[in-house]
């Protein structure tokens, strides 16, 4: 059941990765003065993407 | 020679010195088997494999490729990159890693295709793994070549023709790796990652300052250049498709599935796979947004040209004995990645391919000479190739992360799925390659690739031909299936090794 919590959720955040809606969209740089809303979304991706990697290593990997 | 070019000469040739004493240090731990020349032992913990596989990770890529890339298409080449690679990789490593570093530990495998031609123990299926490894590598090693020649010819103001820093890096990574094998290259990697990791640093907040801050150099982008916030040059298809095709790759590059082995236990490969993809990101954003705000410090690139943009901005804006120090790091993400590629090849021809000729009677002091000498025949063959290549370093290894992705179907079936069919596996890789070759070389029209890069197509042509052919071929249900997936269970596990897979022994 775990692993295929995980699997769904590598789909999803693959899929929801592509952010179309601001494609080629001009975003004002609303954070910091240097990075604008697709980025920050992307950084978010990441950071979600490197949580489930450590709900892998240590709630899914048995080692035995 | 003027100072400027002592002073980056001393400071490299002074890195390739201590990259050649901790080789020469390793040598005195390695002994005359295929184990340790090509596995190190099986015994490295997490920081070691961390710092190796991370190594073999980043490459001519990361410091050339990325900072180039992000000149002419801006700051999507970091997550265009990273936002799958930096997670979806270390994912695989659970996935694929977990279950190929059983199999290392029971039976002796090495390479790729010990393991998926072990799972059907079919000799031929393990061969053409191995070749069309070895056909995607090669163009990767020698990006790693021009990479160092490039950046020695630019921190150098052009002083040393390319051919000369493709000839330093392909020299000292010889040496090390015919002094140490794995254990050498394992222990330099360590020594390059840390240099690598801090280089990075360094390079983008010196750069970062001398630009004005990031704030001031993404204004001048924003003014200038908006395509390159607005991600005008990229279409949402090549964006999607590489990130599936850059995350899944890794974990079947020769050199990073071979130190996937090279793990004392699953504890180690956990622990890497926690701090992975964290440093994974940090060195592809602070590498593609300097190479963004390059292109208003220094306009006017065109084409591959562009990878030259860290050296030249270091050349501007860098104080010359910051440069040498910084051109180090550079040339250690090359060489980490370079030494393991070496070996993983040499690995894949004595394992798979000289194993079944006469020379499976050599002893293995044999076959670890005929590796070494292996080593220079592959450094040669990439050094020639490297320098009449025009191509810019991303297109090369976007070609060759493709074709190597296109795997994965086979592996994670060999692996996972009981009834698949070796017939199967074979028609998966064929049809895949030819659908990447016949749309990357416009044997077939790029309509057919929908926008997407021509990996996507073929993987999605090689799953099709595997399930299909699966279902229409009869089940390979014997002894040996059981025996292979008992190792898995809770089954007993079969520690002999399989003879006409792994003919080289352990």
């Amino acid at each position: 059941m775990k692993l295929k919590v995980v699997y769904t959720l590598a789909v999803v955040l693959m899929l929801i990765r592509v952010d179309y809606w601001w494609w080629h969209e001009q975003l004002p740089l609303s954070f910091f003065g240097w990075m604008n809303a697709a980025m920050v979304y992307q950084i978010g991706i990441w950071l979600v993407g490197w949580l489930l990697v450590i709900y892998v290593a240590r709630f899914v990997w048995k080692e035995d | 020679m003027n100072a400027h070019v002592i002073i980056v000469t001393a400071s490299i040739a002074a890195y390739m010195g201590i990259i050649i004493l901790i080789g020469l240090s390793s040598a005195r731990l390695s002994r005359w088997t295929m184990e340790d020349y090509h596995m190190g032992g099986r015994e490295f913990r997490a920081f070691v494999l961390f710092s190796t596989i991370f190594g073999a990770n980043i490459s001519a890529v990361t410091l050339i490729g990325v900072p180039g890339g992000a000149y002419h298409l801006g700051w999507v080449m970091w997550p265009y990159f990273v936002t799958s690679w930096a997670w979806l990789t270390p994912l695989l490593f659970f996935v694929v890693g977990s279950r190929a570093w059983l199999l290392g530990k029971k039976r002796g495998y090495m390479t790729l295709g010990e393991v998926v031609g072990g799972r059907w123990r079919s000799p031929a299926l393990a061969v053409l793994i191995s070749l069309v490894l070895i056909f995607y590598t090669l163009p990767y090693l020698m990006t790693g070549l021009i990479a160092g020649g490039r950046i020695l010819g630019a921190l150098t103001d052009g002083y040393f023709p390319i051919w000369v820093g493709e000839l330093v890096v392909a020299l000292v990574v010889v040496t090390y790796l015919l002094l140490g094998g794995m254990r050498g290259a394992a222990w330099v990697n360590t020594f390059q990652t840390m240099v690598f990791l801090f280089g990075c640093l360094g390079i983008f907040l010196i750069l970062a300052s001398a630009l004005g801050g990031p704030s001031e150099a993404t204004r001048r982008i924003q003014e200038d250049f908006p395509a390159l916030l607005s991600r005008a040059n990229m279409s949402w298809q090549r964006f999607f498709s590489y990130g599936l095709i850059v995350g899944v790759s890794p974990v079947l590059f020769p050199q990073v599935f071979m130190r996937l082995l090279t793990g004392r236990d699953p504890k180690a490969l956990k622990q890497m796979m926690i701090v992975f993809p964290a440093p994974a990101f940090f060195v592809m954003f602070l590498m593609a947004m300097v190479g963004m705000w390059g292109r208003a410090a220094i306009p006017g690139l065109e084409g591959a040209q562009s990878d030259n943009i860290l050296p030249l901005l270091l050349v501007q804006y860098a104080p010359v004995w910051i440069m040498g120090v910084l051109g180090a790091a550079v040339f250690a993400a090359i060489m980490s990645t370079m030494d393991v590629q070496l070996l993983s090849v040499t690995t894949m021809i004595t394992r798979d391919i000289l194993s079944r000729s006469r020379l499976r009677h050599g002893t293995d002091r044999d076959m670890v000479r005929i590796s070494r000498g292996l080593v220079i025949v592959l450094t040669v063959t990439a050094f020639v190739l490297a320098l009449f290549n025009p191509l810019g370093i991303i297109r090369i290894v976007e070609f060759a992360f493709a074709g190597i992705a296109c795997l994965l179907a086979p592996t994670i079936a060999a692996l996972y799925w009981k009834r698949c069919t070796t017939q199967a596996a074979f028609w998966s890789i064929l049809t895949s390659q030819f659908v990447l070759l016949a749309l990357t070389f416009g044997w077939l029209p790029s309509e057919l690739s929908f926008g997407f890069l021509p990996g996507l197509p073929a993987m999605a042509v090689g799953l099709l031909a595997l399930v299909v052919v699966t279902f229409l071929t009869s089940q390979a249900d014997d002894e040996g299936t059981e025996d292979y997936f008992n190792l898995f269970g809770t089954g007993e596990p079969s520690v002999a090794a399989d003879p006409s897979v792994s003919k080289a022994g352990a």
